[in-house]
């Protein structure tokens, strides 16, 4: 085995040959001929091979044209579809009326443009999420065992969460010594940052319940905010509205970070 | 019994029955029972300013009276005799019969005199005139019976007690019992204000959304004779549409960006468009249809009609472009009807880059361009006196004058970007060449009346003085009485008296609009509020905070007791000004509402918006 880049080394020192380009050139026109024999000739395995790499790059081919096309057409249709003298038309989306031409920095960030896309999400399945999969996790990763009682050690009903949650205003505890499940004050969450996806602004908002939790369901009824839960937040501030002109307040969001780490909740907004 | 006094719209004292002017506060005070009612009030009105005009009429206006008369009597005597008195006949005007020149004449007459009898003065003498009047009141009172207006029809005044702002609805002694009680000499001021005589139906249900823009709609517009709506996109494009039929007509192309603008002009016969691409367009509505209906009947026959295609292409949509601007184009205005004699063939267009140019659509040239703004120009209005205004982000609305090209003057009252403007004769000058007064058809195939050059002075001028309105980025807007200053020599410094600031607004005020009887400027924010205020003193009157986003636009109805009001939360809403109430909700729309506009006649109103459909809403 060679200790060193020795040929690296030999080329950064000296080049390479002269007539290099020109060999690499020929091997390169050389190649189709060469994959055609290679495709005539093979058998067995190797043919299997062979042609599964082709049709690999067959593939990755046709898609680069799909998506050479569809950037033609587009400008195509910017130039609004007849473009006589040849001129290079600027497409611009988004138009906008005259009153609001100056206001573009300052409105841009507010703008909610809601329905059409809630409609679509609607139609595309519910559960269409920024973060598709999470690491699921364990019982004793959420729950610490909290021991009770003096004498015996086999007294072990009792869970502490680890994580953050979220427990509604209305809740009412239960007897403490009663109590399964334990949600540390100090754990505990009221409001979220949330980010608009489309605006890239950023909104604290607060949470109205957690709907759900993909380590399972119970973490969703005790509230568990943890990566990846869907939780539901006020958004009345942000005066989103349905189109029959109510004013949207609680919508979907999806917790993007590990909030037991960082102590905040941030979340993306589902739209 | 109630010593009342009537004062005139614009709260100036003294309107009617002036005795001499000797007296304090100058108004001939009337008895009136408390329990007269409004129809009541008004038929005393009528009888007061028609005793005004039988005064007066020894220098000419009786004489006006007396071939008012006659003509009119001439015409119910043809009429019964069943000549065809509707379909005038041109010919020499004879005993027999019943010409358009008569027509013409009896119109105008009745125009002026209409127009001249509230500016008549009582004198001395009709004192016993005035008697006869309150017993003919008295009379009316004890009979329980009016005679003057039908039991069913809309009084032509609407009365406030001036000292509580309450309006008079059933009878004067409720309207006074919230007042508290004076001495039997107290004068009360009643304050009278003219109404229009039809009434708008509140638009209630989306009759159509038609696609075919693939661009958010930018901006929409009725034409004066209320035939079609043409808006602009963002999709390059301009399309008529047929409001009566819901369908789409010609699409106009040639625009290379966004078309920001679109306006009529008076005579209805072209359309301008301004574009993001800095280019005014011109179309000849006429020829575009004509040429839309050719090629449509070339492709139907296309198939045993070989030669259609050649002949097809070469049918142009009808539109040229104006030249000029350096940057997008934010307004345009068209030449008042009545100035030029009735010619329609010059616009003024505003623009980013902070000029107006005055342009001539006949010789397609640029007159004049008006540089005089260092900021971008906003808003633009030909004034029915002939004045350019001019509202820009530099703070300043610029008077011009249009044929010298003269800077009149500089209004510096807003410490930010003005945003809208407003005339008080906005809705006659887009009425244009198209009675502004006539009660909306029942059907649509009722063409609007077209007015003379002469009428529509008349209209113009029988409208007062005109006022104009501001809404600026300070949050604030301002009215300012444009003939005190129009004709002074430019000096910076306004008098004081002649503007009124209107504060109340919590975010810069994008839009304002004056009613079409002048009587309300409503104006709309980014603050969700729309407010109603005084269009005369500016006194602030009511808010509405129905919407839930910022409103864009408003439009008044023609009977100028509703608005409509196109907001960012994708409904467009009517308000019921008289009342001060939300008259109806029309969600809709999916998007924000760019565009609104309700036709000259009221029946149909369209909005458009960023969902890209035009809304018919009936």
């Amino acid at each position: 085995m060679p200790q060193g880049d020795y040929i690296e080394l030999h080329r950064r020192r000296h080049g390479r040959r002269l007539d290099h380009e020109e060999r690499l050139r020929k091997r390169e026109a050389r190649e189709p001929r060469r994959i055609a024999e290679r495709s005539r000739t093979l058998t067995g395995i190797r043919a299997k091979l062979h042609n599964r790499e082709r049709f690999r790059d067959k593939v990755r081919l046709r898609k680069a044209a799909a998506v050479q096309a569809q950037r033609q057409a587009r400008r195509r249709q910017g130039a609004g579809g007849r473009d006589e003298d040849g001129e290079e038309r600027r497409v611009v989306e988004g138009a906008l009326p005259a009153y609001l031409l100056d206001r573009e920095e300052t409105q841009r960030a507010k703008i909610l443009s809601n329905t059409i896309k809630e409609k679509r999400k609607e139609k595309g399945g519910k559960w269409s999420v920024p973060l598709p999969r999470v690491r699921p996790l364990a019982d004793d990763e959420i729950f610490r065992v909290v021991r009770t009682g003096k004498k015996s050690k086999k007294r072990e009903w009792k869970r502490m969460v680890t994580k953050m949650s979220f427990v509604g205003d209305s809740y009412t505890r239960k007897p403490p010594k009663y109590e399964r499940f334990i949600r540390p004050m100090g754990l505990r969450v009221k409001r979220a940052n949330v980010t608009h996806p489309e605006l890239k602004a950023t909104f604290s908002l607060d949470i109205i319940g957690v709907k759900k939790n993909p380590s399972g369901p119970m973490y969703t009824q005790l509230g568990v905010v943890t990566r990846g839960t869907i939780v539901e937040v006020n958004v009345s501030e942000l005066g989103l509205v349905t189109t029959s002109g109510k004013v949207v307040w609680g919508k979907y969001a999806q917790v993007t970070n590990n909030p037991e780490v960082d102590g905040t909740v941030n979340a993306v907004l589902l739209v | 019994m109630v010593i009342c006094k009537f004062i005139g719209p614009d709260g100036v004292e003294a309107d009617v029955g002036e005795v001499n002017q000797g007296e304090a506060g100058g108004g001939l005070p009337v008895d009136i029972p408390r329990e007269a009612t409004a129809r009541q009030l008004a038929q005393v009105l009528v009888q007061l300013l028609r005793q005004g005009g039988g005064s007066s009429g020894r220098s000419g206006g009786s004489a006006e009276l007396e071939e008012i008369r006659r003509l009119a009597g001439k015409k119910r005597k043809l009429k019964e005799v069943g000549q065809d008195v509707a379909g005038t006949v041109d010919g020499p005007p004879g005993a027999d019969r019943w010409t358009a020149a008569d027509e013409s004449r009896l119109e105008a007459l009745r125009a002026s005199y209409a127009q001249s009898a509230p500016a008549r003065r009582c004198h001395e003498e009709d004192a016993q005139d005035m008697a006869r009047a309150v017993e003919l009141l008295q009379q009316s009172v004890t009979d329980g019976q009016d005679n003057g207006f039908a039991a069913g029809s809309i009084l032509p005044f609407v009365f406030y007690v001036m000292d509580t702002a309450t309006e008079i609805r059933r009878s004067l002694g409720e309207a006074l019992s919230s007042m508290p009680e004076a001495h039997a000499e107290h004068v009360v001021r009643i304050q009278y204000f003219p109404q229009a005589r039809f009434r708008i139906r509140p638009v209630s249900r989306c009759s159509a959304s038609i696609p075919g823009h693939t661009e958010a709609i930018l901006s929409v517009a009725f034409s004066p004779d209320a035939r079609l709506v043409a808006s602009g996109s963002g999709d390059h494009t301009v399309r008529l549409w047929d409001p009566d039929a819901q369908l789409p007509l010609v699409t106009l192309r040639g625009h290379r960006n966004w078309v920001l603008a679109v306006a009529w002009s008076p005579d209805g016969a072209r359309l301008a468009s301004g574009s993001m691409d800095a280019t005014v367009r011109i179309w000849q509505v006429g020829e575009a249809l004509a040429a839309e209906r050719q090629q449509r009947q070339q492709r139907r026959g296309v198939g045993d009609d070989s030669d259609a295609s050649s002949t097809a292409a070469a049918s142009p949509s009808g539109g040229y472009a104006l030249l000029g601007h350096k940057k997008w184009i934010t307004a345009l205005a068209w030449e008042p009807y009545h100035l030029r004699d009735g010619a329609c063939e010059r616009l003024c267009s505003s623009s980013k880059d902070g000029t107006v140019r005055v342009w001539n659509v006949r010789t397609r040239r640029c007159e004049r361009s008006l540089s005089g703004h260092t900021a971008a120009v906003t808003a633009v209005r030909w004034s029915g006196r002939g004045r350019i205004y001019s509202a820009s982000q530099d703070c300043t609305i610029l008077v011009w004058h249009p044929d010298s090209g003269e800077r009149l003057h500089t209004v510096r009252v807003h410490g930010h970007w003005v945003n809208a403007m407003s005339l008080s004769s906005d809705y006659l000058l887009r009425c244009g060449a198209f009675a502004a007064d006539d009660a909306p058809p029942t059907s649509s195939g009722q063409p609007r009346r077209r007015l003379t050059v002469e009428q529509a002075r008349q209209a113009h001028e029988a409208l007062g003085e005109e006022r104009l309105c501001a809404g600026s980025d300070d949050y604030t807007l301002s009215l300012i009485r444009m003939p005190t200053i129009d004709d002074k020599p430019t000096a910076d410094a306004v008098a004081s008296d002649s503007i009124a600031r209107m504060t109340g607004h919590q975010q810069l005020v994008n839009h304002v609009g004056f009613s079409p009887d002048g009587r309300w400027i409503a104006s709309v924010s980014f603050d969700k509020s729309v407010r109603i205020w005084d269009g005369h003193s500016g006194r602030f009157v009511t808010a509405f905070r129905q919407h839930v986003q910022a409103v864009y636009l408003c439009c008044w109805s023609a009977d100028s007791r509703l608005l409509a009001t196109a907001s960012k939360d994708s409904t467009v809403k009517i308000f019921d000004v008289p009342h001060r109430a939300l008259k109806r909700d029309l969600p809709g729309h999916a998007d924000e509402v760019y565009a609104l506009d309700w036709s000259v006649d009221g029946r149909v109103l369209a909005t458009g918006g960023k969902d890209r459909l035009l809304k018919l809403w009936h």
